[in-house]
């Protein structure tokens, strides 16, 4: 098990590496925790790594424009131990504690598992319920792609082989928000076989905004609208939880997540809801208790990094 | 001669481990730590299909690549290698004994095709790809019950059928007790596929030795002088040309108690390229190529009294072995069909357990061996039986259990190698008793109702076992003294973990009555350790440690006859006491054991009636018969009926191995062998796919148990010291393992108010398939 | 198949420099290992789940197989045998022999690698972040409860039952 061949390359730029991937072969070497596994497994063999991670300008964690920016070498634990994600995007935090292992969030990287976008993964249905929007830079420049047309399949998004997401933007929670992200594994800390992210603002005792999304049931992950809008109006406890969460549906696709049958996850996939949607109430009203679910991480490194 | 026994200083306590300040600073050295100048890689090539006729292998491609420098098939090496062995076959058995590589067909995934050097691990795994085989495929097996229907594809065409070997087992007149019987209870059990998975995996560095030209092996191995004898056999080398070295081995669990085809291709390669050849298992290639373990499938039939009295019990069991015969092939067969009862008295028993090839990875020995199926198949039957009957379980169980009083019981079956089962000692009811009251069994309502208010279901299940240890045939020592009074131990039996370091070193530290740091243990090169047998079947502190205690005992003997001699006391008039030979009632008159060694070297006066020079003593200790550890498990668990989610909330383990040596070191191996047992509950699989080809391909698939699944194990010693060992010691090495599966499985059971007929693995989605879909 | 042009690297392992050319596709740990000789850091699957390679970077804890060589240029690195640069068990190994938190020993660096790290960031953890450090390794060995124990020991967390 060691790697295949590759040609190295580290730029410092943004305009190096999209130059270095325009040469074609390339993939982009961020965090590494998805691609050098493969590459060991010589399960992929990428003629060129560009190695963005001497390129300055993308080691950033920041608010900008009512989002928290993460640039694209910001790593797992830099944004689990920042205090604008706990903050402003707790969902985003409250997802990352569960993100494979300390030692694993040390160099991954919040961009690169969205790119790398295993279905089952915790924070691609994070960014679809927060409608997060990513920066692509590719040879024709610099376009910009919401988070709804991102994921496009198992293993697959809208970057094409010669683009760099330079960044992902998480719009800002507002007040009144709590968060929760809801995962079932079959052993402690393990691959999810479906999960559910929730967001919930509340204001004067009334549900007013929810954000919910699923992962793990489809090639995509899959926004819940129809639980979002049960809830919306609704008063702030739980009583409207069940029946909202027993709105939520996916087009599960057996041959997706090889890890638990489809039944399974139908049948799950209301309590997970539920019980995301329960956690993040919870932490509305307490936003102590959203605190101590977003847990503990490094100090961020790059906190209000320049851009 | 008076020899005041040794007043007990280290035997019993939890002496800290000697070995691990080394481990720590990361100064351990396993084989891919071992650097030798000039060493090249070596890879294998395998199959990637999992039943197929060879027909052309090209390596000219591979060879052709710079720094690759030599390529091997079978067809190289025909003329120089046997089958590897199997030692545990019967008479009848069919000898499906597997080459070094592929012989023209290959019968599993991951079967060695062929076998690469290079330069380097990078360059040696690249130009495998390079090497070219055609295979044409024949139908393969995977399933245990496809392998023994009349249309199975066979593996070995001239043997007419899957099944190799067949172990027998008749005790008393099961038929007669059957015909007789209140009610007949028929249940089939599966258990799965398991790996045995030591963090460290197998690996091997070959050498020649330029002063004596003669083969040196560093192997991850179990058991290095049985390496250097099967190796002799199969390279037809003398032994006398052969050196195996088991440095630091990272587990074993008995996954490296083999014979493996790499430790034949080293050597082979080394000795024509002259350079030395390392090769260190992959982790993928380790979960298809290092042994498989533990799949079986009984049929169980339980003849039982209006009291609830098992009378007789009829197991007919099929062990899926895999493409070929393992180092250890038929034992975990033999050791199930010969245990099954366990603890309890079933006084007429039959059972008819045969071993099956498919084609899957070779099945071999795993921590417990047959135990785990053997007690999980018992102990679900008294669930079944005990649910059926409307009696308690813990009661039924303690009216069919041996007690104290029964023992020793000659319980008529035998297991291949070890010979045959009497249990020794034991108190059988007390542990369960003990177990129940820890687990809280009494309260056991209350706390499901509790659980119910939280929307969880809680379980309690027990599991009662004897398992087979400390086996023979021997164990060797020998203890040295030095004129400075240090003492050297060296033992056949070579450790991967078990602190034998320590534990020895507390044995002999006490026959001498001197300082534990003043005691050095080595092992594990046989050509400092002349002969041994090695570590397994948890027999090494019983066997090995009386060894290295004898040896110690026959050198003190021999301490206090010089220093009679010298002191010009008669011995009988002397005592040992604090590392010297004292004159009894006059304690200013002794030599102590340094002074006495250094009289005993050569150029002093000779020793007394042409004794040997040296304080030196050799002790083989042979084994009158097996040695019975026992134990109780209760696991208390706790479903997610939503998510099919199961928490492990409690662990008891009541446990006799006899006399202990060091309490701390034992309970390690029984947290490690319970951890083992819950993987396999709940995560651990090795998954095929109808047409046999493997679907477990790294540790993302094969989930091991890491700290957050475990839960906090609390257990109780008994002692129930054994005649058939000098020192009462038996073995705890594997029962962790052998009872957690039965007693988990019947918590899940418990919980969820229906019949397991399997352990597992109990994922989520196949908990939740057990439980109806609320409307 | 061909190997690609070195990449020149300056890393400062266990406190020492070490400038050295490395192929593109040198692991971090194969260069430790092969290297520099630092052969405490293991390898137990080189697919990043076992955590038996795990090697401070710049003073975080990293799985040594998931890193290339030449990514570590110009980083810090510290391995098991700079832990304790002068033999002497730190008050972290010390907790693992008192608590026989090792048997066989082979994932125990990466154990006390990462622990230490823990522990020199947040020198008193809460149990749940002690817990979230372990369950980053395997042991195949000791049923983790004396690593916990150890760890508990370590972090100056009470010792008792179940978590």
């Amino acid at each position: 098990m060691k790697p295949p061949p590759f040609r190295y390359v580290r730029p410092s730029t943004v305009a190096e590496a999209v130059a270095a991937l325009a040469e074609g072969g390339a993939r982009v070497l961020a965090g590494g925790q998805s691609l050098v596994p493969l590459m060991n497994l010589r399960l992929t063999s990428p003629e060129t790594l560009v190695d963005i991670n001497r390129v300055a300008a993308l080691d950033l964690i920041t608010e900008r424009d009512g989002h928290v920016v993460v640039g694209a070498t910001a790593r797992q634990a830099d944004a689990l131990g920042s205090a604008l994600v706990r903050a402003k995007a707790p969902l985003v935090a409250a997802a990352l504690r569960q993100v494979s292992h300390v030692q694993v969030r040390t160099r991954g990287t919040v961009v690169g598992n969205l790119v790398h976008h295993d279905p089952a993964s915790e924070l691609p249905a994070v960014a679809l319920a927060l409608d997060a929007g990513f920066t692509l830079v590719g040879p024709h420049g610099e376009r910009q792609v919401g988070a709804a047309e991102f994921f496009l399949g198992e293993f697959a998004t809208a970057t094409a082989a010669t683009e760099l997401v330079t960044e992902v933007r998480f719009p800002c929670a507002p007040p009144g928000t709590g968060a929760a992200f809801h995962e079932i594994t079959r052993k402690a800390r393990d691959w999810p076989l479906l999960g559910a992210a929730a967001q919930l603002t509340v204001r004067d005792g009334e549900i007013v905004a929810a954000r919910v999304a699923v992962s793990g049931m489809a090639a995509v992950p899959v926004r819940q609208h129809d639980v979002e809008a049960a809830l919306v109006g609704r008063p702030a406890d739980t009583s409207a939880v069940p029946a909202a969460a027993a709105r939520a549906h996916a087009d599960v696709a057996a041959h997706v997540n090889a890890r638990s049958g489809a039944d399974y996850r139908r049948r799950v996939l209301p309590v997970v809801v539920r019980r995301a949607l329960v956690s993040a109430l919870d932490s509305a009203l307490d936003p102590a208790a959203g605190h101590r679910a977003a847990g503990s991480g490094r100090a961020a490194r790059v906190e209000e990094g320049a851009a | 001669m008076t020899v005041t026994p040794a007043r007990p200083k280290y035997v019993g306590d939890a002496v800290l481990r000697r070995e691990d300040p080394r481990l720590l600073l990361g100064r351990g050295r396993y084989v891919a730590d071992i650097a030798l100048p000039g060493t090249v890689s070596l890879a294998v090539l395998r199959s990637p299909v999992p039943h197929a006729r060879i027909t052309r292998i090209d390596t000219a491609a591979a060879l052709a690549v710079d720094g690759v420098l030599a390529v091997l098939t079978f067809d190289d090496i025909r003329a120089e290698v046997t089958p590897l062995p199997c030692i545990d076959v019967y008479p009848d058995s069919r000898p499906a004994l597997q080459t070094v590589l592929a012989d023209g067909v290959v019968r599993y995934v991951g079967e060695p095709v062929a076998a690469l050097v290079a330069t380097d691990d990078y360059l040696a795994e690249d130009a495998l790809a390079l090497i070219e085989v055609d295979y044409q495929e024949l139908p393969a097996v995977a399933d245990l019950e496809r392998a023994v229907a009349p249309d199975a594809p066979l593996l070995y065409p001239e043997f007419g059928g899957n099944v190799v070997n067949t172990v027998h087992q008749d005790v008393g007149d099961p038929d007669a007790a059957f015909a007789t019987a209140e009610h007949v209870y028929q249940e089939t059990f599966t258990v799965h596929r398991y790996a045995p998975v030591p963090m460290e995996t197998r690996g091997v560095v070959a050498d020649v030795d330029p002063l004596t030209d003669r083969l040196v092996l560093y192997t991850s191995t179990q058991f290095p002088h049985l390496v250097r004898q099967f190796l002799s056999g199969v390279l037809s080398l003398p032994e006398s040309g052969i050196r195996v070295v088991a440095p630091d081995v990272g587990g074993g669990f008995g996954g490296k108690c083999e014979f493996y085809p790499e430790e034949v291709l080293a050597p082979l390669l080394t000795r024509r390229l002259r350079r030395p050849v390392k090769w260190i298992e992959d982790r993928r290639e380790h979960l298809v190529a290092a042994s498989h373990a533990r799949e079986q499938r009984h049929r169980v039939r339980a003849a039982v009294d209006e009291d609830g009295t098992v009378t007789a019990l009829d197991v007919e069991s099929w062990t899926n072995n895999g493409a070929a015969f393992c180092t250890l092939a038929t034992t975990p067969a033999s050791i199930s069909s010969a245990m099954t009862r366990g603890p309890y008295r079933i006084p007429h028993y039959r059972a008819r357990a045969h071993t099956v090839v498919s084609n899957k990875t070779p099945l071999a020995v795993y921590r417990g061996a047959g135990h785990p199926q053997a007690a999980l198949v018992m102990e679900r039957m008294m669930d079944i039986i005990a649910a059926d009957l409307g009696v308690d379980r813990v009661e039924l169980r303690l009216r069919n259990m041996l007690g104290p009083a029964e023992l020793p019981s000659d319980r008529g079956t035998d297991i291949v190698l070890a010979g045959h089962v009497v249990y020794d000692t034991g108190d059988y009811p007390e542990s369960l008793r003990r177990a129940a009251d820890m687990i809280g069994y009494g309260e056991l309502d209350a706390e499901r109702r509790a659980a119910l208010d939280r929307g969880r279901r809680l379980g309690v299940g027990f599991c009662c076992f004897v398992e087979e240890t400390a086996i023979g045939p021997y164990e060797s020592a020998v203890v040295r003294v030095d004129g400075a009074g240090k003492v050297t131990v060296l033992t056949g039996s070579s450790p991967h973990g078990q602190g034998h370091v320590t534990t020895f070193s507390q044995l002999v530290a006490d026959e001498l009555d001197i300082d534990i740091a003043d005691v050095t243990v080595l092992h594990g090169d046989t050509d400092v350790v002349t002969e041994g047998v090695g570590t397994f079947a948890s027999r090494s502190g019983a066997i090995g440690g009386a060894a290295a205690r004898r040896a110690a005992e026959a050198v003190k003997h021999k301490a206090l006859a010089i220093a009679g001699h010298l002191l010009e006391i008669d011995p009988a008039d002397l005592e040992w006491h604090d590392g010297a030979a004292r004159a009894l009632g006059s304690p200013d008159t002794s030599m102590s054991l340094g002074e006495i060694a250094t009289a005993a070297t050569p150029w002093n006066p000779p020793l007394p009636g042409g004794m040997d020079w040296n304080l030196t003593a050799t002790h083989q200790h042979q084994v009158p018969g097996i040695a019975f550890s026992n134990a109780t498990h209760a696991a208390k668990v706790e479903v997610d009926p939503e998510t099919g989610q199961v928490r492990v909330l409690d662990y008891v383990v009541v446990h006799d191995c006899g006399t202990v040596i060091n309490p701390m070191i034992v309970e390690g191996q029984v947290h490690g062998g319970v951890a083992q047992g819950l993987g396999g509950t709940f995560f651990e699989e090795l998954v095929y796919d109808e047409q046999a080809r493997p679907k477990t391909r790294t540790l993302h698939d094969y989930l091991m148990p890491t700290v957050s699944d475990m839960p906090w194990i609390r257990t109780s010693h008994m002692e129930s010291p054994t005649p058939l060992n000098p020192y009462g010691i038996k073995g705890a090495g594997e029962g962790g393992a052998s009872g957690s599966p039965g007693a988990l499985v019947n918590a899940l059971a418990d919980a969820l108010g229906v019949t397991l007929r399997s352990d597992g693995p109990w994922t989520p989605e196949r908990v939740l398939a057990l439980l109806p879909e609320s409307p | 198949m061909s190997e690609q042009p070195g990449v020149r690297v300056h890393l400062v392992v266990n406190g020492v420099d070490h400038r050295a050319e490395v192929a593109p596709r040198t692991l971090l740990s194969d260069y430790l290992r092969e290297q520099l000789r630092l052969t405490g850091t293991h390898l137990g699957c080189a697919h990043g789940t076992c955590g038996a390679c795990t090697v401070l970077l710049d003073g975080a804890p990293v799985r040594a197989c998931l890193l290339f060589a030449a990514q570590a240029d110009g980083c810090a690195v510290t391995t098991i045998e700079g832990i304790s640069p002068d033999g002497e068990l730190t008050a972290v190994q010390q907790a693992f022999q008192d608590n026989h938190g090792m048997q066989c020993g082979f994932c125990t660096p990466g154990f006390v690698v990462s622990l230490t790290a823990l522990l020199t960031a947040a020198p008193h953890p809460t149990e749940d972040e002690l817990v979230d450090t372990l369950d980053g390794h395997l042991c195949r060995c000791t049923g983790y409860q004396n690593i916990l124990r150890a760890g508990r020991q370590a972090a100056g967390l009470a010792e008792g039952g179940s978590r």
